[in-house]
């Protein structure tokens, strides 16, 4: 069988988890490699996540939070841009191509965003093939 | 808001006054005791113009409506016509906004009893002219044409202004304001008395312009909001919260200003500092488990352990 991209996004549960119910209820497509896991808030998501995808074999990983000063819990997505632009740095410095991971604002009114979203990401990874530390970290 | 904020209204002439020097002048507790008397020069106005939305509804200043103002200004114009029927009243309005209870017939009544209302753009301009008369310019809609009519006393409905310092007394108790610096509720509809700070509520013209009616049932709303809370002698906490194992937290107090409930403090515990998250407070973000280097600290319902099952099992071939 083809090689086929296995994403995982990690959504928040107030915006992005809820742009990706909204995307389901205005029957917006979007592909079937994505996989979601939902944390409350964008600032619950601790580099390791995104690295243990990575390790295991995930072949790109995106974090979805709420727009800025619209955070349900405050300032937790400001927490998680600043974590996730060191991990990005470190991850470039390891050797992991960047766009294998992303983080984007998708608000819960914004199913088609996330849809498209899903839809480019999709497209970035099928461009940059599988990754390379599947099957073996 | 001040008068001298609106230079096209005269504000230098001391004719040109606030609604609430008006109101003043209107008491019988006032400077005047309630006899009717124009600052300048003691003598009775008799033709007055009140304008509205001085401030309000205005990009240069508030975006916002104040609310109140139409229906005191129209208080004001009835007591005048009611005490002294000789008097001439004119009211600029944008539009006149009486929505309520009763009020669209306070509207009527004041209308039937001499008043003359003017809806129609903003008044453009109030101008001092040689024989000391104030002219006040504006548009009439029901006319179709400019307006111009000379006065003893302009009154400025001004409008209402989130008090100052608002914004350092909500960010004592982690309450935030919006974008017109009124401190914010956490939903207009289903929690509108509810702060982001849990246990503080708000009432009264802090959220918004309002006026007497709506600050009492807010108030009352605020007040059985706080009574629901403290009358139990008991807090249910939320399932999904934080809390810190404290023989594993190292005291590195990372946590303490990442927390935005401010929730977390350090207090002694064996003998040794340790952070220590009050249940009661916490939201449950989830900020402060990721950011534990030592990973001390357990999110109830969105542990390490369950996100990173989560993330084994979908990325298992």
């Amino acid at each position: 069988m083809a090689w086929e991209p296995r994403l995982i996004v990690i959504a928040c549960h107030w915006c992005t988890y809820a742009g990706a119910d909204l995307a389901g209820s205005l029957r917006y497509s979007y592909p079937p490699t994505v996989h979601i896991v939902r944390v409350p808030c964008s600032g619950r998501v601790e580099p390791e996540f995104i690295a243990e995808a990575l390790m295991r074999g995930a072949d790109g990983v995106f974090v979805g939070g709420c727009h800025f000063g619209d955070c349900h819990y405050k300032e937790g997505n400001y927490k998680a841009i600043r974590r996730f632009k060191l991990l990005k740095k470190a991850l470039t410095d390891l050797g992991v191509e960047p766009d294998r991971v992303q983080l984007e604002w998708i608000s819960g009114s914004e199913g088609k965003k996330f849809a498209e979203a899903m839809t480019a990401f999709d497209a970035r990874i099928r461009e940059l093939g599988p990754n390379p530390m599947k099957g073996g970290a | 808001m001040s008068k001298h904020h609106f230079k096209e209204y005269s504000p230098h002439h001391p004719d040109v006054i606030t609604s609430m020097e008006f109101e003043r002048i209107l008491s019988a507790t006032g400077p005047t005791g309630g006899e009717l008397k124009r600052p300048s020069d003691g003598t009775k106005p008799k033709t007055i113009a009140m304008i509205s939305c001085v401030g309000s509804r205005d990009e240069r200043y508030h975006r916002y409506c104040s609310k109140v103002c139409c229906m005191y200004m129209l208080k004001h114009a009835r007591i005048l016509k009611e005490k002294y029927p000789d008097i001439k009243i004119f009211l600029f309005f944008i539009d006149v906004r009486t929505a309520g209870k009763d009020f669209e017939e306070f509207y009527v009544y004041t209308k039937e009893l001499g008043a003359k209302i003017i809806r129609g753009g903003r008044v453009s301009a109030v101008d001092v002219k040689p024989d000391g008369k104030l002219r006040v310019r504006g548009f009439d809609v029901d006319l179709c044409s400019p307006v111009e009519v000379s006065v003893d006393l302009v009154v400025l409905a001004t409008a209402i202004e989130p008090p100052d310092g608002v914004e350092e007394l909500g960010s004592m108790f982690t309450a935030t304001c919006g974008r017109e610096g009124f401190l914010r509720e956490v939903h207009t509809k289903l929690y509108p008395v509810e702060t982001q700070a849990r246990g503080v509520f708000i009432a009264g013209c802090v959220q918004g312009p309002k006026d007497i009616p709506e600050s009492i049932a807010q108030a009352r709303a605020a007040a059985a909001a706080t009574a629901a809370l403290v009358i139990p002698g008991k807090i249910r906490f939320e399932a999904v919260i934080s809390e810190v194992d404290r023989d594993k937290c190292s005291s590195c107090g990372v946590c303490v200003p990442l927390c935005p409930y401010t929730a977390i403090r350090i207090v002694e515990y064996k003998g040794k500092e340790k952070a220590y998250i009050e249940p009661a407070l916490c939201a449950g973000c989830g900020v402060c488990a990721s950011a534990c280097p030592s990973r001390a600290i357990t999110f109830h319902g969105f542990t390490t352990e369950q996100i990173m099952a989560q993330i084994d099992a979908l990325t298992e071939a």
